[in-house]
């Protein structure tokens, strides 16, 4: 099967095709396609850049590792996403006992972790647009950890309820509870930003 | 998509979220991601089971008992044929004796013979055992006379090796004799 080919597969059957035939070729292009969704999804849970990449690595080597394990009953997407989640929930448990805090994520030292020069958006970075952003992320990150998760996944992710629902393991009318709750304390957070 | 009730009480914080820029992979992350699959080695080597089963670590410590174990063995059945339990062993079968399964099976002499019986008797009683009696020589006669005629075996119906002995054998044998019959009647004093 051709690279073009490859990359008219939806993600079920790009997976079904590494299954099969051990196609890395196959693999590689859902890494491409999921590795910035689950980058942005895990960084505004946690906070870190650097543990966020570490994290959605670690994800993508266990669906390298455990291809056999995904059964096409359900989306790909909700099996990454349930990896990455439950990853990163380990990471922020592990924090919150060690309380430590990376000085990378508020961008203090810029040119420390990377080798090579990247133009894409860096949270970590300090900009004049970027001020606004970090508030947003302060806040978000202020938000109680069970609320957090489903905000992210329904208004930043943009999965539908039942797909929340299949990630976090909660009936759909915990999540809905549990997203309007999450709202709830970001505007009164953000209320100072809101009367700009 | 329409907004529920929900969504739009809270539109201001959904549109805040909405509006952050997505925050993406290093530009490395693939290169990353395969340098460490590739390092790792795994999924793609799947062990058989008879592969599991002889690995190498797996299989030395089976095999140093295994040899430990035929070494004792051998070191055993060595040393087997030396020491035997002699409560295991069969008695080995004398072919010089006779098997009767009743005393009345043994052939015996006639009444002319209660002399030489006699005589018999008291040879294989004064020669054989280790008795010690401490009768007078006329109880001694009673009890051989009896003892000769209840047991009267004739020498020739029994298995005993023929020694032929020398005259000068014959004569030391009886001058023994005397003197042991000495003995058992001062009641083995000297």
């Amino acid at each position: 099967m051709t690279d073009k080919n490859l990359n008219d597969l939806s993600d079920e059957e790009l997976i079904i095709e590494f299954q099969q035939n051990n196609t890395v070729k196959a693999f590689e292009i859902l890494v491409s396609r999921y590795k910035n969704p689950l980058t942005n999804y895990v960084f505004r849970f946690i906070g870190d850049y650097e543990a966020c990449v570490d994290i959605v690595q670690e994800t993508m080597i266990k669906v390298y590792r455990y291809k056999d394990s995904y059964s096409s009953i359900a989306k790909f997407s909700t099996w990454i996403y349930t990896i990455a989640g439950n990853l990163a929930r380990t990471e922020y448990q592990r924090r919150k006992r060690k309380k430590t805090f990376s000085i990378h994520s508020y961008g203090e030292e810029k040119d420390e972790t990377y080798d090579i020069p990247d133009e894409s958006y860096r949270p970590d970075i300090i900009t004049d647009s970027g001020i606004k952003d970090k508030i947003i992320q302060d806040a978000l990150e202020k938000v109680s950890k069970s609320y957090r998760e489903v905000v992210i996944l329904r208004d930043i992710q943009d999965l539908s309820y039942e797909e929340i629902s299949e990630i976090t393991g909660l009936n759909i009318g915990t999540v809905k509870s549990r997203i309007n709750r999450g709202r709830a304390q970001l505007q009164e957070m953000l209320k100072d930003i809101y009367k700009e | 998509m329409a907004l529920n009730d929900d969504e739009l009480r809270y539109k201001n914080v959904i549109d805040t979220l909405k509006s952050l820029p997505e925050v993406k992979a290093p530009r490395s992350f693939e290169a990353d991601l395969m340098r460490r699959i590739n390092s790792e080695k795994f999924g793609d080597e799947k062990q058989s089971f008879w592969q599991k089963l002889f690995m190498p670590s797996r299989l030395i410590p089976s095999a140093g008992l295994a040899v430990a174990a035929v070494l004792l063995l051998f070191v055993v059945n060595i040393n087997s044929d030396e020491t035997e339990n002699p409560l295991l062993m069969e008695p080995k079968i004398r072919e010089d004796i006779i098997e009767a399964k009743n005393v009345s099976d043994i052939p015996l002499g006639s009444e002319e013979d209660a002399t030489g019986r006699r005589e018999g008797v008291e040879e294989n009683r004064i020669s054989g055992n280790g008795y010690e009696d401490t009768d007078t020589g006329e109880q001694m006669s009673r009890v051989y006379s009896y003892r000769a005629n209840e047991f009267a075996i004739d020498k020739e119906g029994l298995n005993f090796r023929q020694v032929n002995l020398s005259d000068e054998e014959k004569l030391r044998l009886n001058e023994l004799k005397e003197h042991f019959r000495t003995l058992i009647k001062t009641g083995g004093n000297n």
